[in-house]
């Protein structure tokens, strides 16, 4: 009897053996870990800013100048993007006093996806779904129901909603940038009536975060401010164009001979931003003077095109009721924040952004940290934003992001 | 007569029965009895003393006497995944557990030189089903190939020292594959080039794993082949086999191929052109639902082939230690004939070819077995270890092959005067292979290039066989 518990103990043990050995593996995964586990899926949820809108356009080439590209990077983590094929949907301008765009034989290219033995190869999920355009209202909806709707949005989300695309990576962590469009066209429009009042921008923000967050528990990131939109150099204060050269160049862009209404345009009415392309809007004989105060009538040629003093304190209240917002539901939600205000009013100060188009350049007509379209960041000030949140992740959740050189 | 059907009965259960990858090389199956499973299937030197012997050495069926049945059942439960690199996310295989049935009969009169017999059992089979999330579903949603084989022996023995035997082998195999379609990967349209240039719905945003259809392929097919062997003991402590098994060439000619329609829930969110429009739903466009009533995705036969391949096994065994058997076997499998997984379909569809690109194989197999004299029980164990016949490019959803090893354990038990009861058990270990959930569309592409994730599969074997003899 003795033998045979011998014999049935050797025999478990071989067994065992075996066993053992098979828990040993020798297939791994290769693509290189992220330089911290909280990065391990990363999703960028934005507008044009975010998904790399520059100069007026977007294509490929212009996407990965996107900050949160550089982000990616610097964490060491997977990054898709929804590539849009050259020249861009719609193309960059390539001079910035003529707006001149990259030639195209459509006004929207495609997404660019290579195609390899005849079977396209797209990404299967994206690590950038931002959209050019989109607002608040737009993130959780779908189709018709987003407000700000274009070929752009199913070339990047496919029939999903932003919220449903950043999503199926799983994020783990996230950028969210949303909130410029929704007072930035009614800016520059001079018709601060048309942005979003800070109660639905509140519901709109909370959906999104609710969706976000339901769907990837635990994900953690920053939440980033919505930019004063004042400051954006496209918009030109009236005081600028008592300049002469100003004067002589604004009437070039806007296609006719401008100057100050010299009732309205005094004292701290002279602060009065003025959109030069809202001007060149206005029908043929419309003459190109300068309203600084609205002056009734239809239209109102001091109202268009034109953020007085008196509405450019309503925008400034209304983003500021945006960011209170936006910075109390990082809170809430163990996020980060991060208000990119200071690092424009800097800009601004020592004149990195110029008060006033460099009329003799075609290619940094708005400085270097903003592109041709006087609007957005140029691929500069994507670095600087990526440095910036960086200091902020790092703070926040203790890693150690590197610095971009 | 009674026998006989008995036989029918198991034939039947066999082609009912769906066996699983992963106990031998490739789609093969060595689980032909409990007592082989318990040896780590080193059984061809000194094959069991059961009716098994038909498949495992058919010449040394003149070993038995009388009449010998035996009949069981081997399961098999699977732990697959699939990390993917870029995400780590862990995609778990979705394989129910197996159940391979296995049936011996022989009849070898006591002053006879020939033993005849009849074998039914399943060397080949595979299972692989996963989750509606895995990205290689387009390759294999399931996949489910169910071969019984038939083999009537004849055993004539030489002299007292040596042994051939052999039969014709019929062989009856159903296939059927479950795959996903890709949206992202049909023709949208053309741009107004000259000559005009197709784009896809990847163009339009579609992503990538975005199912629109699932088309299912099932057909079934028979083959004949053989399988002879030889048996000899050369000195009465060494035993010596060895057998060879024809390859068994399916033709699926007439299979069916049917496809659905997946829903994909996406709505257009902006308009580019007609079709596409703000807000419609993909689902409803109708060139796309043009395709399965019209198109390329109606119903079809389709045709394909797979090559069950050639099996040699040699072994040797040794008695010279009192109660102890040990035997070593290796085993050689002739996967190379695997190269090519051919789609013809008699539709629309178009066809394509899956590459494979197979290896033969080696095995090595070690197995012992101990008898406790005073009960008769026998306690067996074995390792045994394979090499994979998929080369690197070659892992895939259809079927992760790689390296794998066994551990096993196994016990018989007499009861009554003409019973026995026999249990195996095999632990399957692997190390993991790099294997890609996408079609390899040209010989050029390596796995560095389609490799996207790690497969891991384990798997646990537990057979019961009860046997007879009379």
């Amino acid at each position: 009897m003795s033998r045979t518990h011998v014999v049935v103990r050797g025999a478990l043990l071989v067994g065992v053996a075996g066993v053992l050995y098979a828990c040993t593996s020798n297939g791994d995964v290769i693509a290189p870990p992220p330089v911290d586990p909280l990065f391990t899926n990363f999703v960028a949820i934005g507008n044009s800013i975010t998904a790399g809108f520059q100069s007026g356009g977007i294509n490929e080439s212009t996407q990965q100048t996107s900050f949160a590209r550089l982000l990616a990077g610097q964490m060491r983590t997977r990054y898709a993007f929804p590539a849009l094929a050259m020249p861009g949907c719609p193309p960059p301008i390539v001079n910035g006093l003529t707006q001149e765009r990259l030639p195209s034989t459509s006004p929207c290219a495609l997404r660019n996806i290579p195609v390899v033995n005849g079977v396209p190869v797209a990404p299967s999920s994206l690590n950038n779904v931002a959209v050019p355009g989109f607002g608040t209202a737009d993130v959780t909806a779908l189709g018709a129901n987003a407000p700000r709707n274009s070929g752009l949005v199913q070339l990047i989300l496919g029939g999903k909603t932003m919220v449903q695309k950043a999503l199926e990576v799983q994020p783990t962590f996230a950028t969210i940038w949303m909130g410029n469009n929704d007072i930035l066209a009614a800016a520059l429009a001079g018709l601060p009536a048309g942005a979003t009042p800070v109660s639905s921008f509140r519901a709109n923000y909370a959906k999104m975060m609710n969706e976000f967050t339901l769907g990837a528990p635990g994900v953690k990131g920053v939440l980033i401010g919505v930019v004063q939109v004042t400051g954006v150099p496209l918009l030109i204060r009236a005081e600028q164009l008592t300049n002469p050269q100003n004067l002589a160049a604004a009437s070039v862009i806007a296609g006719r001979p401008v100057s100050l209404d010299p009732v309205s345009c005094t004292g701290p009415a002279l602060q009065a931003l003025v959109n030069l392309l809202a001007i060149a809007q206005r029908p043929a004989g419309v003459p190109g003077v300068i309203f600084c105060t609205k002056q009734g009538g239809s239209p109102d040629l001091g109202d268009i095109g034109i953020l007085d003093v008196e509405e450019q304190a309503t925008v400034k209240s209304l983003i500021d009721g945006y960011n209170a917002y936006i910075s109390a539901k990082a809170d809430t939600a163990g996020f980060a924040y991060w208000d990119p205000n200071a690092l424009f009013d800097n800009l601004h100060t020592t004149g990195a952004i110029p008060p006033f188009p460099i009329v003799t350049s075609t290619t940094q007509t708005f400085g270097q940290y903003i592109s041709l379209d006087g609007i957005h960041p140029s691929t500069l000030a994507h670095k600087t934003i990526a440095n910036q949140l960086i200091g902020v992740i790092n703070t926040k959740y203790g890693t150690k992001l590197a610095a971009i050189p | 007569m009674m026998t006989l059907h008995r036989v029918k009965r198991f034939v039947f259960l066999s082609a009912l029965a769906v066996p699983s990858a992963l106990s031998a090389q490739a789609f093969g199956l060595n689980e032909i009895g409990s007592c082989a499973i318990g040896r780590a299937f080193a059984a061809t030197g000194s094959p069991c003393q059961d009716a098994s012997t038909i498949f495992w050495n058919s010449a040394a069926a003149t070993r038995l006497t009388g009449w010998n049945a035996i009949a069981g059942v081997t399961a098999i439960a699977l732990n697959g995944s699939f990390t993917q690199d870029t995400s780590r996310r862990v995609f778990d295989a979705d394989v129910p557990t197996e159940f391979v049935p296995h049936a011996f009969v022989n009849y070898h009169a006591a002053n006879s030189k020939l033993a005849y017999g009849l074998g039914v059992y399943v060397p080949y089979g595979l299972t692989s089903q996963w989750p509606d999330n895995f990205p290689g579903k387009f390759s294999a949603r399931k996949a489910s190939l169910q071969t019984v084989y038939v083999q009537p022996n004849v055993a004539y023995q030489i002299n007292s020292k040596w042994s051939v035997g052999g039969g014709p082998v019929w062989g009856h195999s159903t296939v059927e594959l479950i795959q996903a379609i890709d949206l992202s990967e049909q023709v949208a349209g053309a741009l107004p080039t000259n000559p005009p240039t197709p784009f896809f719905f990847a163009n339009l945003g579609i992503p990538k794993g975005t199912e629109f259809a699932r088309v299912r392929l099932k057909g079934s097919a028979t083959a004949f082949g053989a399988q002879i062997a030889v048996a000899g003991q050369p000195t009465p402590q060494w035993s010596v086999g060895l057998r060879f098994l024809t390859p068994l060439e399916f033709k699926y000619d007439d299979a069916d191929a049917v496809f659905t329609q997946v829903p994909t829930g996406l709505v257009v969110g902006g308009s580019l052109a007609p079709p596409i429009l703000v807000g419609a739903l993909v689902d409803t466009i109708s060139a796309l639902k043009a395709q399965f009533t019209s198109g390329a995705l109606i119903p079809q036969k389709v045709s394909t082939r797979i090559t069950h391949p050639a099996q040699i096994q040699g072994g040797v065994a040794y008695t010279g230690l009192k109660n102890w058997l040990i035997e070593g076997d290796l085993a050689w499998v002739g996967w190379k004939r695997f190269n090519e997984l051919p789609v013809n379909f008699a539709g629309p569809a178009p066809d394509r070819v899956l590459f494979e690109d197979y290896n033969n194989t080696l095995s090595g197999r070690l197995g012992a077995e101990y008898t406790i004299p005073t009960d008769g029980w026998k306690i067996r164990a074995g390792l045994a270890g394979a090499s994979s016949a998929a080369p690197d490019v070659t892992v895939t959803p259809l079927l992760p092959e790689q390296d794998r090893w066994y551990s096993t354990f196994g016990v018989e038990v007499p009861f009554g005067k003409m019973w026995k009861i026999e249990g195996g058990y095999a632990h399957v270990g692997t190390p993991g292979a790099r294997g890609r959930v996408v079609e390899r569309t040209n010989r050029n592409q390596t796995a560095t290039q389609l490799n996207s994730g790690v497969y891991s599969i384990t798997a646990n074997v537990v057979s019961i066989t009860l046997k007879a003899s009379f």
